[in-house]
C-alpha cells in the first residue's frame, strides 16, 4: 500500500531504453513483418495474379473489341451500348436470373428448413434421414442434370409414367419453356441436403433451457418453431440465403447440361450445343450462361467482359449488404483477437 | 443460525393422460410417414438413374422401368465408348493435386489472420470475403486470356495453379475455425521460444485437424464434381477431359444411348459417395462448422 | 502493408504477358510465296467431324495420303465440333489441319484470320479452283478471302416411304409445299389416344435436318439484301413460316412435341424415319448410306424437295453445303498441313474413294462425272440437286451461324404457338435487327485496314 500523499506522486516514466535495445526491438518487429509476409505470401499472390488484375482487365477489356487473335481493340462505350440497347438476350437472361433469384432460392430455404425441422422431432431414424436428404448434393451437377433430364422426358421418363398411372398427364418438364425453369428448380430443391444439415445442426443447437421455458408457459411445437427456434437461429437462416443468391447469381452448370441435352432429335448434324444453349426457347438462359456464350462461343470477348461487369456490379452490391451484417454473424465465434 | 431441514416427501409421477400420449403418436407417426415418403423421392433418382444404367438401349428408350433383362455389361460398355478410366484419372489429378495445394496453402494465410497481430488483418479478410462472394464470371475472361498467352489451355493446370494460392473458401473456414484455438495453446508455445512456424504445425494444426480434414474433403468433392472450369479450360483437348466433360460431351460424339450415359452416371457418382460413407464424420463435421460457426 | 518488390515483379510479368496480345508466330508470311515441305519427318494433328464407321473411312483415306508422303505421320482426331475447333484457335493450341462439317462459321473464320488465308498456297502451287463447282467455290471463301478447301458436300431432298405411301394410295412424291400438306396429312396416323403414331412430315425447325437454312432455297428465300439481313423484307420467309405453322397446327403443337420428344437419335439405327414413324423427311444425302448400313426394314424413294408452290420451276435444286478444311492460325507445320489439304481436297482417287465411302457428294468436277463413283437410283437424285442451277446455300456471315440460332430462336416460338400470326412480319423484323446489330458488335474494330 502507498504511503506518499497523492498530489506527490510523479508520473510513472519508462526507464529510458538503450540503443542495442532499440534496434533489437525494430529487428524483432522487422522479422515479425516478415513472418507475416511469409505466411501471407500466397494469398497475396494469387489475390493479385488471380482476383485483383483480372477485375482491372476485365474493365479494361470490356471497353474494346477482343477475339483473342488480335490485340484489343479500343471501341469505346460501344459494347454497353449493345448491352443495354441492342441485345435482345440480355433482358431476357436478367430476368430468368431474376426468376430463380427470386422463386428458387426462397423455396430452397424454405425446403430446406422445414425437412430439417421434421428430422429434428424424428425420434426413430433421424440419421438415416440426414444421410438420405444429404446423399444428393454428392452428385455431381452433370450427373445430376443427365439423370433428371432422362427421368423427367415428356414421353417415356418414369416420372410421367408414373404420372399417368394415377391418370395425370405430366407437362413437358425440360421441353416446355414453361416448364423448363420449375424443372430446374425441383432439381435444386434435390440438391439442399447441405443447407439441411446445416440447419439441423442449429436447431438441435438450440439450448434446452429455452424451449423448456417455453413449455412451461404452455407454448405448443408450432408456437416454440416461430418464438424459439426462429429467431435462435435466424443467423444461420440469413447466412444460407446468402448462399443461395451467391449460387444463383453464378448458375451455370445445370441450365448447360440441360440446354444441351434436353432437345430432342439433333438439329443438322454434329449437334453444335452453342446452338442450344437456353433451350427451349431461350427460358433457360440465365445471365452466366449468357457470359459463356458471349466470351466462349462467338468469342466477344470484349462484349463478354462488359456483361461480367454488370455481373460484378450487381454480385458487389449483395456482397457489400452483406458485409455490413456481418457483424452480426461472421464475429461471432473467438471475439477481441 | 438455523438450518432448513430438507424433508423429502416423495412427489407422484404424473401420468401423461392416454389421450396426450395418443395424439403425440398419431403426430409421431405423422410426421416420420412424411419424412418417408419424401426420403423415398429423394433416394428414387438415384434408384432410376441405376436401373437405367441396367437396361437395353431399346427398353431406355420406353416406358418401362423395370430392366428386363439386366444388362451389367453396360458398366463395361461405358468405359469401351468412352476412354472414361482416362477421364477419371484426369478428375483424380485434377481433384488431388489442387486439394494438395489448397491445403498448403491456405492453413498458413489463415493462421496469418487468425493468430498473428498486424496491421490491415481485417482489411484483408474483407477481401477475402470480397473474393469469395463474387462469381467465378467476373473474373474469367481475363484469367482465361492469361493462360491462353501461357498456352495451358488444354490441359488441367489452369485449374490446379490457382488452388496453390490460397482459396477464399477455405481460407474463410479455417480462419474462423483458428479463432476458437484459446490463444494460450500458442502463447504457451511462443514463451517457450517456439518459431511462429513450429506454432503453426505443431499446435495449431494438430487442434484443427478435423477441420483441415473437412476442407480437404470438400475440396476435393468439389474438383471431382466441377464442371464450369474444365468446360472452360480441357473442352479442346480430350485427352484431358474431366469426368463431368467427358459425360456432358457423351451426347454429342455418340449416338446417345441413354442406358449408357446413366450407366456412365454411376460411374461419376460412385467414387464421390462411397468416399462419404468411409468419411461420414468429417463431412458432417465440415458442413456444421461452414453453416453454424461461419 | 508493404509490397515486396517480388509481387509487384510478379504482376508486372503477368501483365506483361497477357498485354502480349494474340499475335502469334504464323507461318503465311504477308509476302514472297510461303514455305515449303522439307521433307523431314514431322507429325500433324488433323481434327475432323467424323465418328464411327465414317471416321474409319476418312482414316483409310489419310493411309493413301501417307503412302504418298510417308514422312508425313497424320494424328487423325474425330468428332470434334465447331466448338471444339473455336476453343482450340482461341486457347493456343490449335492442330494442324482442321475440317468443320458445314460452312456455316466460315465468315468468322475467315474474316477474323483464325483460318489462314489460303491464296498463298494455292497461287504458289498453281492448283486450278475452277475443278471445284461453282457453288463449292462459294462457301469456302468469305469477302473475297479463301480460306478453306472442301472435302465432300451434302445436298439435300426429300426421303419417303414407299410402303407408307402405298398405304394411303399416293402414287408420286410431292412437288410443291402444298402436295407435301396433303400427303401429310393423308399419311399422319393417331393412336386411340390421339397422340400421333405415325407422322406424314415434321416440319419442327429443331428437330432432326429442319433447320430454315435448308429450305430457304426450296422458297427462293435470301438472309441478307444490301449487307442487311432481310428476313423481314424479303417476303418469302413469311410464306415459309406460314406453311411451317400450318403444318405443326394440323398435328397440334403439343400433340407434336411430345410425339418429338421420344424420337429416336437421328444418327441411329432408331431415326424415326428409318423405323418408319415418319413418312417424309427433308435429309442429306448421306442417309442412304445410313439406311444401309443399319439394316433398316424400310422400301423407300428419294426425289428433290417439294418447293414454294408460287415458283415452281425452283423444283429440282435444294439446299448445300460441305465440309471445309482449314489451316488454323498458329499451327505448328502448315506446310505438310497444306499437302494433306490438297491432297483430300483435289485428288481424284482419294475424292472418289472417301465419297463412296461416307456415300456424299464429291466436291470436283472429275470425280462429280467419273464412273467410279458408286450410283444407285435413290443417291443420283442427290447428284441431280447438286448440279442443279437452282441449288445454293446460305452465305457466310462475320458472326458465323449466329444469324441461324437467332433465326431459330424466334422460330421455335412461332411454332409453338407463341408468336400470334399477326405478329409474323414484325417478329422476322426484329430478327434481322438483332442479327444486325451483333454484326455491327461482333466487328468493330475488325474494319481497320
Amino acid at each position: 500500500m502507498s504511503t506518499a500523499p497523492a498530489a506527490t506522486r510523479e508520473p510513472y516514466r519508462l526507464p529510458p531504453v538503450s540503443p542495442a535495445r532499440r534496434s533489437a526491438k525494430r529487428k524483432a518487429a522487422w522479422r515479425r513483418r516478415l513472418t507475416v509476409l511469409a505466411f501471407m505470401s500466397p494469398w497475396i499472390v494469387g489475390f493479385s495474379v488471380f482476383f485483383g488484375y483480372p477485375l482491372i482487365d476485365n474493365a479494361y477489356l470490356s471497353f474494346t473489341h477482343y477475339d483473342l487473335l488480335s490485340n484489343p481493340v479500343w471501341i469505346g462505350l460501344a459494347n454497353y451500348k449493345y448491352l443495354f440497347g441492342g441485345d435482345s438476350e440480355v433482358w431476357p437472361a436478367v430476368s430468368n436470373t431474376l426468376w430463380f433469384l427470386g422463386i428458387a432460392v426462397p423455396l430452397q430455404v424454405l425446403f430446406a428448413f422445414g425437412i430439417a425441422v421434421m428430422v429434428s422431432r424424428a425420434r426413430a431414424g433421424a440419421g438415416i434421414f440426414r444421410t438420405i436428404f444429404y446423399l444428393p448434393t454428392l452428385a455431381p451437377t452433370v450427373a445430376a442434370t443427365l439423370g433428371f433430364v432422362f427421368l423427367f422426358n415428356p414421353g417415356t421418363g418414369p416420372v410421367n409414367t408414373l404420372l399417368s398411372k394415377i391418370g395425370i398427364t405430366g407437362p413437358l418438364w425440360f421441353q416446355s419453356p414453361h416448364w423448363a425453369k420449375p424443372s430446374l428448380t425441383l432439381l435444386s430443391l434435390w440438391g439442399i441436403g447441405n443447407a439441411m444439415v446445416i440447419f439441423l445442426a442449429a436447431i438441435l443447437d438450440v439450448p434446452k433451457h429455452l424451449h423448456e421455458a417455453a413449455e412451461l408457459d404452455g407454448a405448443g411445437a408450432l408456437r416454440r418453431l416461430w418464438y424459439v427456434t426462429l429467431p435462435t437461429i435466424s443467423p444461420v437462416i440469413l447466412f444460407s440465403i446468402v448462399i443461395a443468391v451467391i449460387a444463383g447469381l453464378q448458375y451455370f452448370d445445370q441450365a448447360y447440361v440441360a440446354s444441351t441435352v434436353a432437345p430432342p432429335g439433333a438439329a443438322g448434324g454434329a449437334g453444335d450445343s452453342s446452338v442450344t444453349l437456353g433451350y427451349p426457347d431461350g427460358s433457360t438462359l440465365f445471365y452466366p450462361l449468357l457470359l459463356y456464350q458471349q466470351g466462349f462461343s462467338y468469342f466477344n470477348m470484349g462484349y463478354a467482359a462488359a456483361l461480367s461487369m454488370l455481373l460484378l456490379v450487381v454480385s458487389l452490391a449483395v456482397t457489400l449488404l452483406v458485409l455490413r451484417n456481418a457483424n452480426r454473424w461472421v464475429h461471432a465465434q473467438g471475439e477481441g483477437r | 443460525m438455523a438450518t432448513a431441514v430438507q424433508v423429502r416427501t416423495p412427489v407422484a409421477r404424473r401420468t401423461v393422460p392416454r389421450a396426450v400420449r395418443r395424439k403425440r403418436l398419431l403426430v409421431a407417426i405423422a410426421e416420420h410417414s412424411v419424412l418417408i415418403v419424401l426420403a423415398i423421392m429423394f433416394i428414387a433418382p438415384f434408384v432410376f438413374i441405376v436401373l437405367t444404367g441396367l437396361m437395353t438401349n431399346a427398353q431406355s428408350l420406353t416406358s418401362n422401368l423395370w430392366p428386363q433383362p439386366f444388362d451389367f455389361h453396360n458398366i463395361l460398355e461405358v468405359f469401351k465408348e468412352a476412354p472414361m478410366l482416362r477421364y477419371a484419372w484426369n478428375t483424380f489429378l485434377y481433384a488431388s493435386l489442387a486439394t494438395l495445394g489448397l491445403v498448403l496453402s491456405s492453413v498458413p494465410v489463415a493462421y496469418a489472420l487468425a493468430c498473428l497481430r498486424w496491421k490491415g488483418r481485417n482489411l484483408v479478410f474483407i477481401g477475402v470475403l470480397v473474393s469469395m462472394m463474387l462469381p467465378p464470371q467476373v473474373t474469367v475472361i481475363p484469367v482465361y486470356v492469361m493462360f491462353a498467352h501461357l498456352h495451358l489451355v488444354g490441359t488441367i493446370w489452369p485449374l490446379v495453379i490457382p488452388n496453390w494460392f490460397g482459396d477464399a473458401f477455405s481460407i474463410f473456414l479455417l480462419r474462423q475455425f483458428f479463432l476458437t484455438i484459446p490463444p494460450e495453446y500458442a502463447d504457451a508455445a511462443r514463451v517457450d521460444g517456439c518459431g511462429e512456424f513450429r506454432i503453426m504445425v505443431s499446435v495449431v494444426v494438430r487442434l484443427a485437424k478435423p477441420a483441415i480434414a473437412a476442407v480437404a474433403l470438400f475440396s476435393f468433392l468439389l474438383c471431382w464434381n466441377d464442371f464450369w472450369g474444365p468446360l472452360l479450360y480441357t473442352l479442346d483437348n480430350p485427352a484431358h477431359w474431366t469426368l463431368s466433360v467427358g459425360l456432358a460431351q457423351f451426347r454429342n460424339l455418340y449416338t446417345v444411348n441413354w442406358n449408357l450415359v446413366m450407366a456412365g452416371t454411376v460411374v461419376f457418382m460412385a467414387p464421390v459417395i462411397v468416399l462419404f460413407f468411409f468419411a461420414q464424420k468429417a463431412f458432417v463435421e465440415g458442413i456444421t462448422l461452414t453453416g453454424v460457426k461461419g | 502493408m508493404r509490397r515486396s518488390a517480388a509481387v509487384v515483379a510478379t504482376v508486372l510479368t503477368t501483365l506483361g504477358l497477357a498485354a502480349c496480345g494474340g499475335g502469334s508466330s504464323n507461318a503465311t508470311g504477308a509476302n514472297g510465296a510461303p514455305a515449303k515441305y522439307d521433307g523431314k519427318p514431322v507429325t500433324i494433328t488433323f481434327w475432323n467431324p467424323f465418328t464411327g464407321r465414317q471416321l474409319a473411312v476418312m482414316n483409310s483415306v489419310i493411309a493413301d495420303f501417307h503412302k504418298l508422303y510417308p514422312n508425313i505421320t497424320v494424328n487423325s482426331r474425330g468428332g470434334i465440333t465447331d466448338n471444339n475447333i473455336v476453343a482450340a484457335i482461341r486457347g493456343g493450341s490449335p492442330p494442324d489441319l482442321t475440317m468443320s462439317q458445314s460452312a456455316d462459321n466460315l465468315g468468322e473464320y475467315c474474316g477474323t484470320g483464325a483460318w489462314i488465308n489460303l491464296e498463298p498456297y494455292i497461287k504458289r502451287d498453281r492448283v486450278n479452283i475452277g475443278e471445284e463447282p461453282a457453288a463449292v467455290q462459294g462457301y469456302t471463301q468469305f469477302d473475297g478471302i479463301r480460306c478453306a478447301l472442301p472435302d465432300l458436300a451434302d445436298a439435300y431432298g426429300l426421303y419417303y416411304n414407299k410402303g407408307l405411301f402405298a398405304r394411303a394410295g399416293i402414287t408420286s412424291p410431292p412437288k410443291t409445299f402444298n402436295q407435301l400438306t396433303q400427303d401429310a396429312k393423308k399419311l399422319t396416323q393417331f393412336n386411340p389416344d390421339g397422340s400421333i403414331k405415325v407422322a406424314g412430315f415434321v416440319p419442327t425447325s429443331s428437330f432432326y435436318e429442319n433447320p430454315a437454312a435448308h429450305y430457304a432455297p426450296l422458297w427462293n428465300a435470301h438472309w441478307d439484301q444490301n449487307g442487311k439481313s432481310s428476313l423481314g423484307t424479303d417476303a418469302a420467309w413469311a410464306a415459309y413460316m406460314r406453311w411451317d405453322r400450318q403444318l405443326i397446327d394440323f398435328y397440334g403443337a403439343s400433340k407434336l412435341a411430345r410425339f418429338l420428344s421420344s424420337a429416336g437419335e437421328e444418327f441411329s439405327p432408331s431415326n424415326d424415319f428409318e423405323t418408319g414413324k415418319i413418312a417424309m423427311e427433308l435429309d442429306g444425302e448421306w442417309r442412304v448410306q445410313f439406311i444401309k448400313s443399319d439394316h433398316a426394314n424400310i422400301d423407300y424413294g428419294t426425289a428433290p424437295a417439294p418447293v414454294d408452290p408460287s415458283q415452281p420451276q425452283l423444283y429440282g435444286g435444294g439446299y448445300t453445303t460441305g465440309n471445309v478444311m482449314g489451316i488454323p492460325k498458329g499451327a505448328a507445320n502448315p506446310a505438310a498441313a497444306w499437302l494433306l489439304a490438297k491432297y483430300l481436297a483435289f485428288n481424284t482417287s482419294a475424292m472418289e474413294k472417301f465419297a463412296n465411302g461416307l456415300g456424299n457428294v464429291p466436291t470436283i468436277k472429275s470425280a462429280l462425272s467419273d464412273p467410279v463413283l458408286a450410283h444407285n437410283p435413290q443417291f443420283d437424285t442427290f447428284l441431280k440437286i447438286f448440279a442443279n442451277p437452282h441449288t445454293s446455300t446460305d452465305p457466310n456471315t462475320a458472326i458465323g451461324s449466329a444469324n441461324q440460332e437467332m433465326l431459330q430462336s424466334f422460330q421455335t416460338k412461332w411454332e409453338d404457338g407463341s408468336v400470334p400470326a399477326s405478329g409474323l412480319e414484325s417478329g422476322l423484323k426484329g430478327v434481322d435487327s438483332q442479327i444486325d446489330a451483333q454484326v455491327t458488335n461482333s466487328t468493330q474494330g475488325e474494319k481497320a485496314p
